[in-house]
């Protein structure tokens, strides 16, 4: 299996505070990988430099062999999708229309959506049950259907690694299980490398496959049995 | 609104603007019937002397500089609205008309301190509003390029034309009577001073500015789910910023310069445009606002001269009049306005 993710020796800082430091970890092709702490451990600090919004103060990022931070943003958007924890809900857009804003970044500025633009979000729009809402008003779903669309357009983005700030706060337990299972089946079924944080350990040592626990200022992989244990003397 | 319903509406649109233009050009203190128009526009011999002067001097500049300011502004408020995420956000926050007033308020006002009286013609009022425009637009561009946060720059460009505005009140208190008249009558916004040079040189910088906003359509949409969210998708954020702005400002400050701060327009047909066709697609809005701006300032315009004709009415006060209740009667529909961008 590919290695899709490769973090190597980073230092993170946030608004001049050292947030992360030292902190390493390989993700390989298909896999479902959960990040757990404590509120303010680091969660978002981390995601946000894999995703490129914040730049290590030492060490590499690779997404499938290229350094991120020395790419540029079209390069990057075709790398790694990535998903708020708190996103904006504009009024008077469908379904289908933000689902096609993954496509943006394989658009140049005179193309508009190919045919084979419009099957990659159909079948996006399939993959996560959202084929019967793709007329529908975005802001008019309740919040788990939302999730669903923001995660299609994390697959029509077509990007090997997706990142997840948070995708099942706010969300009913059902729900929650729900975006998870669909996390899941798009690593086993697209090959896809996932990356989300949550505050629910149970579901994650449910149906996960890899954990990952920030805590002490840095961030490390530990085992599925051990979950509860770091995260209560973290 | 379904695609097809869409396209009705958009020919709909389309007859109401060559009706308006029509009116235009027939209507006003003198009656001239249709197809004489036509064919002085034609350019046919054996014409009436006066009705070619009027039509061609008077109406024809008039008409295409309301079709032209109407969609430049229009657009302009749109890119305002969609950077800001602001629904009061009009092509003026950054403090383009403030910065056209006090070039306007210098040549009118200002040279009575200095010791002479300058009788200011077209060009000079022209040149003078644009000089003021470039001014404080150089000056919020240049801020654009530091600042992180785009409500920085919001914040900016209000202070910035608060002291251009207050520069203005400083100079109004030494000035005569009639300048003060003047420069009053420039803030009222008018199209009657526009003539055919005027409007050659409009219409080729804001088409080309029209047909740069068109292209950001995809950033724009972006921008719609936050900065945060644009730059996942691989938008350049901070080269998108500083073209919105460009082309808000090249349209606000051509148009201003030309024909006075026309207001309302620019906050007003955005709004209409996403009630109306119910999307946020900019690819659209842009296209609607170029076709709803055009019509409601042609009518604006027709309304200012029609009713009375003796005297043109100022077009602001027509822009408040017309389109504020038409504005709060569309509003007042909506449950929640402030999400609509």
């Amino acid at each position: 299996m590919h290695t899709i993710l490769e973090i190597k020796n980073i230092d993170v800082s946030y608004k001049q505070q050292k947030v992360l430091e030292n902190g390493s970890l390989t993700l390989k092709e298909s896999t479902l990988t959960a990040l757990l702490g404590r509120n303010g451990s680091g969660k978002s600090t981390l995601l946000n430099t894999i995703s490129g919004f914040l730049k290590p103060t030492k060490g590499e990022i690779l997404v499938s062999g290229v350094n991120i931070y020395k790419s540029n943003p079209a390069t990057r958007a075709r790398l790694i999708s990535y998903l708020e924890s708190t996103p904006l809900s504009p009024q008077n857009i469908s379904v289908k229309e933000l689902v096609a804003f993954g496509r943006y970044p394989y658009l140049d500025l005179f193309t508009s959506l190919s045919e084979s633009d419009l099957t990659i979000i159909h079948s996006a729009l399939f993959q996560c049950g959202l084929s019967q809402f793709s007329d529908r008003f975005f802001n008019e779903l309740s919040d788990g259907e939302k999730q669903k669309v923001f995660i299609a357009r994390a697959i029509a983005q077509n990007t090997p690694l997706i990142i997840l700030d948070e995708p099942t706060s706010h969300l009913d337990f059902i729900a929650r299980r729900e975006i998870i299972n669909l996390l899941k089946t798009l690593c086993l079924k697209e090959n896809k490398t996932i990356f989300f944080s949550s505050h629910e350990p149970e579901l994650c040592v449910e149906l996960a496959d890899r954990f990952v626990v920030t805590a002490n200022h840095t961030f490390s992989e530990v085992n599925k049995t051990e979950v509860l244990k770091t995260l209560i003397n973290s | 609104m379904r695609t097809s319903k869409k396209y009705i509406v958009t020919g709909l649109f389309l007859i109401l603007l060559i009706i308006l233009l029509s009116c235009e050009l027939m209507l006003g203190s003198v009656y001239i019937p249709a197809q004489n128009v036509f064919s002085v526009l034609t350019n046919n011999e054996h014409q009436n002397e006066v009705w070619n002067t009027i039509i061609l001097q008077s109406r024809l500049p008039r008409a295409l500089g309301a079709i032209i300011a109407g969609a430049s502004l229009s657009v302009s408020g749109l890119l305002m609205q969609v950077l800001f995420r602001n629904p009061l956000a009009s092509p003026y926050i950054l403090g383009i008309s403030s910065g056209a007033g006090l070039g306007v308020a210098l040549i009118t006002l200002g040279s009575v301190g200095i010791g002479f009286t300058f009788v200011p013609n077209g060009l000079s009022l022209v040149a003078s509003a644009m000089l003021g425009a470039l001014l404080v637009f150089s000056i919020v561009f240049f801020i654009s390029l530091k600042v992180k946060d785009v409500m920085t720059l919001l914040i900016a460009g209000v202070l910035i034309g608060s002291i251009a505005n207050a520069v203005v009140n400083i100079i109004q208190l030494h000035a005569s009577a009639l300048a003060v008249k003047t420069f009053v009558l420039w803030t009222l916004a008018s199209l009657d001073q526009l003539e055919m040079t005027d409007i050659k040189l409009l219409y080729i910088i804001c088409p080309l500015t029209l047909i740069g906003s068109f292209l950001l359509s995809k950033q724009l949409n972006a921008l719609l789910m936050g900065e945060k969210y644009a730059r996942s998708v691989g938008v350049n954020i901070l080269l998108s910023r500083i073209l919105i702005i460009l082309f808000s400002g090249i349209l606000a400050a051509s148009i201003t310069a030309f024909c006075g701060p026309i207001g309302f327009i620019g906050i007003m047909v955005p709004h209409i445009v996403r009630i109306i066709f119910r999307t946020n697609h900019h690819k659209l809005l842009i296209l609607f606002s170029v076709l709803i701006g055009s019509c409601t300032l042609l009518a604006a315009d027709l309304m200012a001269h029609y009713f009375i004709t003796s005297v043109s009415l100022p077009i602001n006060a027509i822009t408040a009049l017309i389109g504020i209740p038409v504005i709060l009667w569309l509003l007042l529909g909506k449950k929640d306005i402030s999400k609509t961008i």
